[in-house]
Parts: structure tokens; sequence; C-alpha cells
């Protein structure tokens, strides 16, 4: 009788955790996702500030230098592109600004000079990924001589 | 009586499974929430400096507009400007939109031909309404 006992026990025990392993087999699936989610989430933002702030770096160089591309690249750290009607700047995966000499990178911000008008020197700042996605842009308008470094 | 107390008794792993999903649920909820309000602060920097960016444009075209006219323009790119008389030079003033609640404000000293930047800051286009919902002491005593 004890041992009909002792077995059924063992039994319920071992029915008992299986069915505890299956249901947090799925609730930790579940859990894991939501992680994963987050983390994707929390990515995007950080790729956001960082191309925030390098989009912000550029329109202000360019502001400074009243314009020139060749001092916004000077400044910058980047170089000139475009047959010299625009600066790119190279950063690697960690947002660290690259030699021009690198050819692998993971992000770029470009300035890239409008037609001059009504005295005014326009430009748009882009900043996007390896493979040409925009991350950020905004205008910039700066006025030839009148840059704060000049 | 020795048996019982040797193993692990039905409904420990049970409670332990639960105590560890709820956990696990918990941390998982708290990590999206976290995350998502990190992306709505991003979103919202990210749309400001957009918003400053055009409305600083929009003031240095303006600048531009007044230093190539060398007179008074009323407006121009669509911004009023007003003139006042400070000394001998005469001070322009104009208000570029950054955001619904945010404005550039401009003042430019019109010197020779010159448009020096005497203030180039963003303030606050909405009026200041004081919330006095909540009955306060005012310091006097009660009657």
């Amino acid at each position: 009788m004890r041992e009909r006992s002792a077995a059924s026990g063992s039994g319920m025990f071992l029915t008992e955790l299986i069915l505890a392993i299956l249901i947090f087999a799925v609730a930790s699936a579940i859990c894991l996702r939501i992680f994963v989610a987050a983390h994707q989430i929390s990515s995007e933002s950080s790729r956001l500030n960082h191309a925030v702030s390098s989009a912000q770096d550029c329109a202000e160089c360019f502001k400074a230098s009243g314009g020139d591309l060749q001092d916004t690249a000077a400044l910058l750290g980047g170089a000139l592109a475009g047959g010299g009607s625009a600066v790119e700047v190279r950063f690697d995966s960690d947002w660290r600004i690259l030699p021009e000499s690198e050819p692998s990178f993971f992000y770029t911000a470009s300035i890239e000079r409008l037609p001059e008008k009504n005295g005014c020197i326009d430009a748009n700042v882009t900043v996007a990924d390896a493979n040409g996605t925009v991350i950020f842009a905004i205008p910039v308008s700066a006025l030839p001589g009148q840059g704060a470094l000049l | 009586m020795n048996q019982r107390s040797r193993g692990t008794g039905v409904g420990t792993v049970s409670l332990i499974m639960i105590f560890t999903v709820l956990c696990l649920t918990v941390f998982a909820m708290l990590t999206l929430s976290a995350s998502n309000a990190e992306k709505l602060l991003a979103d919202k920097t990210a749309s400001f400096v957009k918003g400053y960016y055009e409305g600083d444009a929009l003031a240095t075209a303006v600048q531009a507009s007044i230093a190539g006219s060398g007179g008074f323009p009323e407006s121009a790119c669509g911004i009023d400007i007003s003139y006042e008389q400070e000394g001998a030079a005469a001070v322009a003033s104009y208000s570029c939109p950054v955001s619904d609640v945010q404005d550039l404000r401009v003042r430019l000293r019109l010197d020779k031909g010159k448009a020096v930047v005497l203030e180039w800051k963003t303030t606050y286009s909405q009026e200041w309404e004081t919330d006095d919902s909540i009955m306060v002491w005012d310091g006097e005593d009660f009657e």
C-alpha cells in the first residue's frame, strides 16, 4: 500500500514537473521575444540619437565656416566629395570618425551644398547608414564670410 | 513521515515556476516600456532639432535679405520684420517658428549695410498660464 502511494506521488510530481517545464518554455519564449524587441527599439533610439548629434555637428561646422566646404571638411575630419560640392564624414559602428583612407564604414554624414541664392548658402545635411538608408536629415544655411570661426 | 520530508513536495515546482514566470514577465514589460520611452524621447529630440534647423535656415535667409536690401523691408521669406532705433543704428526684430510652442527670436543691428546679430535664441511662443486650481495657503491667518 505504501509502495503504491509512493509511486503515485512520484508520478504526480513528474507530471507537474513536465507541465511546469512546458509552461515555463512557452512563457520564456514569449518573454525572450519581448526582450529582443526592446533591444531593437533601444538600438534604433541610440542610432537616431547619434545621427542627430552628428547632423548637428555638421550643421554647426558648416555655419561656423561661413558655408566653406573645405573648412567644414577640415573641422569635421571629413573629406570633400561630389566634385567639391559636398563633404562626407564616415563613421564606424560606434560612431567614431574614420580616416578618409578607410574603405569600410557603417554610417556617413554628408553635407550637400545647394546653389547660392539671395546671398545665403544653403545645404542639406544627411546622415545615412552603409546601405544608403537615411536616418536623419536637416537643412542648414550659412552667410558667406560671417561664420564664428572667420 | 521520513519519505515525505525527503523529496520535494507536489506543488513546490508549480510555485517556483509561477514565481519565475512572473518575474520574467515583469522584467520583460519593464524593459519594453523603458525602451519605448527612450524611443519616444529620441523621436522628440530629432523632431525638435529638425524644427530648429528649419527655423534657423529661415532666419538666416531673412538676415541675408535684410543685409542684401540695404533698406528696411517689412517682410522677407514670409516673416514680418519690425524695427526700432537704438542709438545711431536701427535694430530689426523677427521670429521664425521652430515648433508649435517655440520660436527662434532674432534681433539684428543694421550698421553700414551689415546685419550684426544681437540675439538669436529660442523662446516660448505660447502665453504662460499659471495653474491656480490648487488651493494653497497664502500666508494669511484662517478666519
